[in-house]
């Protein structure tokens, strides 16, 4: 109920996080204005000033980090400098359909060991995964050459991916696993809207706090095309990796940390879709989906997961990662007040082109009523528990089964539809919807809408009873 | 009584155009477009003498061909040329023009009693109660929006109510003259009034019961019901606004709804398509002290919700037949 503007805004900026991600995967030349991408990787050693030493990189304190000179010079120099030094690590990644000769989709990479592996977004290469048989990736490098990719490994949680070309061996860029300070100076690079090789400059400002999933915030440029490109600190090394952007917004950037990185290159061992059919390597982006929402789905701290309104005690930061707000208006004819609590968890991964899942969304609507007669206020319960929206496309998702009946809750009987319908590729997510209007009176209701995004069965509806659970009514 | 026959000329329509009544046996009457014919026929396929008439001592009609090219029909039978046939009644058709034939022979049938049903006895209390029911509900549903200001809501409802029914009974209302030849409006405003004056108290009724029983069955009694007021609004109607017997009109009355309600679908998923986001609206709840089923036990609840992913796993099944994806390896 506590700084509800503030709360709102955050939980909106997610939603646009969540649109930026599907404009980069659709099509990158049109996310190319939302979404990260990759670029060619600067090289680590300094330039012309010299750079810290990779070991020397640590987060935290202030001196530990040598100011490198370039600092000092003018900034054109500098993002100059560290683009020439990474030009040759870095390539384009475009994906085909089919035997088409023009790309559906492009992103960026980066070599990030002697053995030729290029990292990049998961959510650039997801099609070729999921399709193996549609959809071809190629690389072109700095010098134009172009050739055959294949993946090798995909972390869907940390939207990251390994790729190789088997001729192709590019000069790696040095990784930096420590997160940069708050204020230091960033780079990312890639090929925004296709517009060839880009440098943007801006400050990295440490871990996105309360997020389930590390995103390092990045101020500056990051645009569709680039992601899967290289997130430079000021000495030229990897920090991370181009992942999303907050569309509407002005320079709100994100970046997989590069610690995820060495964990996903031991895992590279040979090409996907070589050893893994379609529905094997569905099956493995569900598995990492569903082992990510094991964490979702704890129980949070006692203490903080309950909201008492006119009398009803509601679930609130019911789980580790549920930010929660509120608004409270009353009607212009003073006849119905209504409070709104709604709750999120940043937990959206993107699995495919633009679907992403994982979310965990509810909403309380709590309405007190003074002179309505009981047939209008119910009239009003009636219609705010049948407006509310949906989203999912008919490709994505089947139609939903719904159970509703009559139920006991903890001190008071509601209405309860539960609705779920199964995800067409991913035939082990489920969207898990519930509607819960209490009926116990003619003063004062409750109307609680859960959503669950690409979620397992049976978490999902474990989640589902303690949601249900953790309602009560105290007349 | 001296033998009679009375002939006539219809037109195309069945109105009888010329009549004539020929008295006494052995009288004759000759049919053709020559003017010295009884009956003058204004038809190019009839002969100038084209058939003779005559009264016969019995009391019936011997018909006779005059030996035209075209022949003489009674009753769509062609008749002998040279020996002619004997009626007491019955159809000719000379050239393109049907004549009829009667003598004192035939038999002649009692008297149609006028129907004088229940709903032409009270068709102006069934209409003022049909338009009272009606405008209720119309004023009741913006009630319960409970709307800011209630009386220009109430003005519109009673408006849109009173224009939609206005519509629908001048529709059968023409029909009714064209067909039977009077406006019958009182009837038919009593049919339509009536019966959606029952739909919408009905639906009202079925929502509420619907909440306090519970029952998941009950929509199927209330979308029979619902069928069968329309069904009889139809009948109603057709059989009131045409000269239709009780099995057409029985049939036109199924057919109608069936097509409009089709033709409505057709239209309400152009404006509304169902997507996968569709959800059918909840039962509406009502005041606690409408309700007489009890609740159930949440645990029994969540087993009901458990069976749903099965349900789920069909509805994926159905929609990857009717949208394979791609890479389809399963």
């Amino acid at each position: 109920m506590s700084q509800p503007a503030s709360r709102i805004a955050y939980l909106k900026e997610l939603a646009s996080l969540a649109i930026c991600l599907t404009c980069l995967a659709v099509n990158p030349a049109i996310a190319a204005a939302a979404d990260p991408a990759s670029a060619p990787a600067p090289v680590p050693a300094a330039p012309v000033v010299q750079a810290p030493d990779a070991a020397s990189v640590v987060e935290g304190g202030a001196g530990e980090i040598p100011e490198p000179d370039l600092a000092e010079q003018q900034l054109s120099n500098a993002a100059r400098v560290r683009l020439d030094r990474a030009r040759d690590s870095i390539v384009q990644i475009r994906g085909f359909f089919g035997d088409a000769g023009t790309s559906a989709f492009h992103g960026s990479g980066f070599a990030a060991n002697a053995d030729g592996m290029i990292i990049t977004n998961y959510h650039v290469v997801a099609a070729a995964v999921l399709h193996p048989r549609q959809y071809r990736l190629e690389y072109v490098t700095s010098e134009n050459l172009t050739g055959r990719l294949h993946v090798y490994a995909i972390d869907v949680r940390n939207d990251l991916a390994v790729v190789k070309a088997d001729e192709l061996k590019l000069p790696p860029l040095r990784l930096r696993t420590q997160i940069p300070r708050q204020g230091d100076r960033a780079y990312s690079i890639g090929f925004p809207l296709d517009l060839g090789l880009t440098i943007t400059e801006g400050v990295a400002n440490g871990l996105v706090a309360n997020g389930l999933d590390q995103r390092i915030h990045y101020t500056g440029a990051i645009n569709s095309g680039m992601s899967g490109g290289p997130a430079l600190d000021a000495a030229g090394a990897v920090y991370g990796v181009n992942a999303s952007v907050i569309t509407g917004r002005q320079l709100v950037g994100f970046v997989v940390p590069a610690s995820h990185i060495e964990p996903l290159l031991a895992r590279a061992r040979s090409p996907m879709d070589k050893t893994l059919s379609a529905r094997q390597a569905r099956e493995m982006v569900t598995a990492q989906v569903l082992a990510y929402q094991s964490a979702l789905f704890e129980p949070a701290v006692q203490g903080a997961a309950i909201q008492t309104v006119f009398g009803f005690t509601l679930p609130t930061q019911i789980g580790p990662a549920i930010e929660c707000g509120a608004t409270g208006a009353g009607e212009s004819d003073q006849r119905l007040r209504t409070e709104t609590i709604f709750c999120a968890a940043r937990a959206r991964v993107t699995v495919q082109s633009g679907l992403e899942v994982g979310d965990i969304r509810f909403q309380h609507s709590i309405v007190r009523t003074q002179g309505l007669h009981p047939l209008q206020f119910d009239q009003r319960v009636n219609s705010l528990a049948d407006n509310y929206p949906r989203s999912g496309s008919s490709r994505d998702v089947a139609d939903f089964a719904c159970a509703e009946s009559l139920v006991s809750l903890d001190g008071f009987d509601a209405r309860v539809r539960t609705c779920t319908r199964q995800y067409r590729l991913f035939s082990g997510l489920y969207d898990i919807a519930a509607t819960v209007t209490s009926i116990n009176s003619t003063q004062s209701a409750v109307v609680s809408q859960l959503d669950l995004r690409g979620v397992g069965f049976e978490p999902g509806m474990q989640f589902v009873r303690r949601y249900l659970e953790a309602m009560r009514w105290t007349p | 009584m001296d033998a009679v026959m009375l002939v006539e000329a219809l037109d195309v329509h069945g109105h009888v155009n010329v009549r004539q009544r020929i008295t006494g046996a052995g009288n004759q009457c000759l049919i053709g477009r020559s003017l010295s014919c009884e009956v003058v026929l204004d038809d190019p396929y009839v002969a100038p003498e084209h058939a003779r008439l005559t009264l016969l001592e019995d009391g019936r009609v011997l018909v006779q061909d005059l030996g035209t090219r075209n022949g003489t029909r009674i009753n769509g039978r062609r008749i002998d040329a040279e020996s002619g046939e004997t009626i007491a009644n019955g159809q000719l058709l000379i050239g393109r023009t049907q004549v009829r034939v009667r003598s004192l022979e035939a038999t002649v049938t009692p008297e149609r009693m006028f129907r004088r049903d229940l709903l032409r006895r009270h068709r102006t209390l069934l209409a003022v109660a049909g338009l009272v029911l009606c405008f209720a509900f119309a004023a009741f549903t913006q009630w319960t929006e409970a709307p800011e200001h209630l009386a220009p809501r109430v003005l519109i409802a009673e408006l849109v109510a009173f224009s939609i029914l206005a519509a629908w009974v001048a529709l059968w209302a023409l029909v009714s003259r064209l067909t039977v030849g009077a406006w019958q409006l009182r009837i038919h405003l009593a049919i339509a009034a009536a019966c959606v004056g029952l739909w919408a108290w009905g639906y009202w009724i079925y929502t509420a019961a619907a909440f306090a029983l519970q029952w998941k069955l009950l929509w199927m009694i209330m979308a029979c019901m619902a069928a069968g007021v329309a069904l009889a609004a139809a009948y109603l109607h057709v059989r009131n606004a045409t000269h239709f017997r009780r099995a057409v009109s029985a049939l036109l009355a199924v057919l109608a709804p069936l097509i409009c309600g089709g033709v409505w679908w057709l239209v309400d998923l152009q404006l509304d398509p169902r997507t996968v986001n569709h959800l059918a609206p909840h039962t509406a709840i009502y005041p606690p002290s409408l309700r007489l089923a009890p609740s159930m036990d949440l645990n029994d609840y969540l087993l009901d919700v458990a069976a749903l992913k099965r349900s789920a796993n069909r509805n994926r099944q159905a929609s990857l037949l009717e949208t394979p994806i791609l890479d389809a390896d399963e």
